[in-house]
C-alpha cells in the first residue's frame, strides 16, 4: 500500500474546480443518470435468489424475527411449525416505512406470500409482497 | 380621590413608557444557508447523482489491483458468499463517503461551530468543525477529521485522516491513508447537493468529483438500525448455511 511522507494535504495542492473537474463531473453525472440501477441490497441478491423467478404460496408462519440485517419469516406449507422456508424481508426501518411492523404477523397466521425462491433449490427467498390473514397487503 | 391620582399616574407611566420605547429591530438575516434537516438519497430516482462507472476513476496501478482482487457483495462481480467487503465480513463502519451513498436517511445539524451529520443506518455521526485549522497529525477515524467554512451560500469541507480499510463504495473501490476530501455542500432549491473531490496519490492519479444530491425527508424522530456481526454470522448461519465459530445470538 502506498504511503506518503505526510496526510496533511498542502495548502498549495488544495483541489480547485478547474475545467477539467466541472466537464468530468458533468460526463459522470449524465453517465450515471443513464446507467444507475435500482436500490442494491445488503448483499447480492442475484447470487443467492433466482430473480427472474417469482413464486406465490398460502402458507402458516412459523416465525417472525424482527432483526438486522433483514427481518426473517419462516413459513411451512404443511400447516407445522416447523420452517420448511426460510424467507427474508428488508431491514427493519426501510420495512416499517412499507407498513410493517414487529407484530405485523406471528407464528400460527396464515399468509400468501410471493417471493423470489433461492438458487440451487435452497429452502430460502427473499419476500416481494404478503397478504396477511385478513388480507392486508404488504410490499416488502 | 387618591383613587383617580393612582389611575392617572399609572396611565403616564404607560404611555412614556410606550412613547420612549424604540421599534423592535427587524430579525438579522441568517449569516449561511439553511442545511438542517432530514435528507435522503433514494436510489430507484434518476436524478440523485452518484460516483462515476469504476472505469472511469482514475486509478493507480496499486488501486486497480486492489480493486480487481475485491469480492463485492453486490453488482456485476458479485460474490456475497465469499464477499471481502469490510462492512460485511467484519460489519465494519461504511467509512466516508460510503455511509452518504447508503439509501437511508441523514440528520444535519447546524450550528455556529459545527455541523454534524447523524447517519440512521448504524447510528454512525461525524462532526465538520467550522472556522478551525486541520489537525496537523490527524488521528485515523473511520469518518476522517473535517474542518469546514463557508464561502458564500457553499459549506466548504476539507477531510483527511481516513483508515485505510474502509471502501469508498460498495463495488470495493479502495483508497489509502492519504485521501483528502474537499466537499462543497449547497442548496440546489429545496435539494442539498454534495460535489465531492477525491485526492490520493495513491489510489488515484489525479482528483476528480463526485456529485451527489440528496432530497428533503420527513423529519422527526430516527429509527434505531444497529447491525452488528452477530447479526451479519446469524444471516450467513441461516441463509447461506455457513458454519459459525464464534459465538453469535440465535
Amino acid at each position: 500500500m502506498p504511503v506518503s511522507k505526510s496526510r496533511i494535504p498542502d495548502p498549495k495542492s488544495q483541489i480547485k474546480r478547474n475545467r477539467w473537474d466541472l466537464g468530468f463531473g458533468i460526463w459522470a453525472l449524465g453517465f450515471v443518470l443513464l446507467t444507475s440501477t435500482p436500490a442494491i441490497a445488503h448483499h447480492g441478491a442475484a447470487s443467492i435468489y433466482d430473480m427472474g423467478k417469482e413464486t406465490t404460496i398460502k402458507a402458516t408462519v412459523t416465525e417472525y424475527v424482527w432483526t438486522n440485517p433483514h427481518v426473517e419469516l419462516g413459513i411451512s406449507t404443511s400447516g407445522g411449525t416447523k420452517t420448511e422456508l426460510l424467507l427474508e424481508l428488508g431491514s427493519p426501518p426501510n420495512i416499517r416505512n412499507r407498513g410493517w411492523t414487529s407484530r405485523t404477523v406471528k407464528a400460527g397466521d396464515v399468509v400468501t406470500v410471493t417471493f423470489h425462491p433461492g438458487l440451487r433449490g435452497a429452502k430460502i427467498g427473499v419476500v416481494m409482497k404478503m397478504i396477511t390473514a385478513d388480507g392486508k397487503e404488504l410490499q416488502a | 380621590m387618591i383613587r383617580h391620582l393612582l389611575l392617572i399616574s399609572t396611565a403616564a407611566v404607560i404611555f412614556t413608557a410606550v412613547a420612549c420605547s424604540k421599534p423592535a429591530a427587524a430579525p438579522a438575516p441568517p449569516a449561511h444557508p439553511n442545511i438542517s434537516g432530514s435528507w435522503v438519497r433514494p436510489l430507484r430516482d434518476r436524478d440523485v447523482g452518484g460516483l462515476p462507472p469504476l472505469n472511469e476513476i482514475p486509478l493507480t496501478a496499486w488501486a486497480a489491483a486492489k480493486l480487481k482482487a475485491e469480492r463485492p457483495a453486490g453488482g456485476e462481480n458479485q460474490d456475497f458468499a465469499n464477499t471481502t467487503d469490510p462492512s460485511l465480513r467484519y460489519a465494519d463502519p461504511n467509512g466516508y463517503p460510503r455511509i452518504s451513498l447508503h439509501p437511508m436517511r441523514f440528520k444535519i445539524i447546524q450550528t455556529d461551530d459545527y455541523v454534524y451529520q447523524l447517519w440512521e443506518y448504524n447510528q454512525n455521526w461525524r462532526q465538520i468543525a467550522l472556522n478551525v485549522p486541520q489537525d496537523p497529525d490527524p488521528a485515523l477515524n473511520w469518518y476522517g477529521n473535517a474542518v469546514g467554512k463557508w464561502e458564500g451560500d457553499t459549506l466548504v469541507v476539507n477531510s483527511v485522516g481516513y483508515k485505510d480499510s474502509t471502501w469508498l463504495d460498495a463495488r470495493g473501490l479502495p483508497h489509502t491513508q492519504d485521501l483528502h476530501l474537499v466537499e462543497r455542500i449547497h442548496r440546489m432549491g429545496e435539494n442539498l447537493a454534495f460535489d465531492i473531490t477525491f485526492e490520493d496519490p495513491g489510489a488515484f492519479t489525479k482528483p476528480w468529483t463526485a456529485h451527489l444530491i440528496y432530497k428533503p425527508s420527513p423529519d422527526g424522530s430516527m429509527t434505531e438500525n444497529i447491525y452488528t456481526i452477530s447479526d451479519e454470522l446469524r444471516f450467513r448461519e441461516r441463509f447461506l448455511n455457513q458454519k459459525v465459530n464464534i459465538p453469535i445470538r440465535r
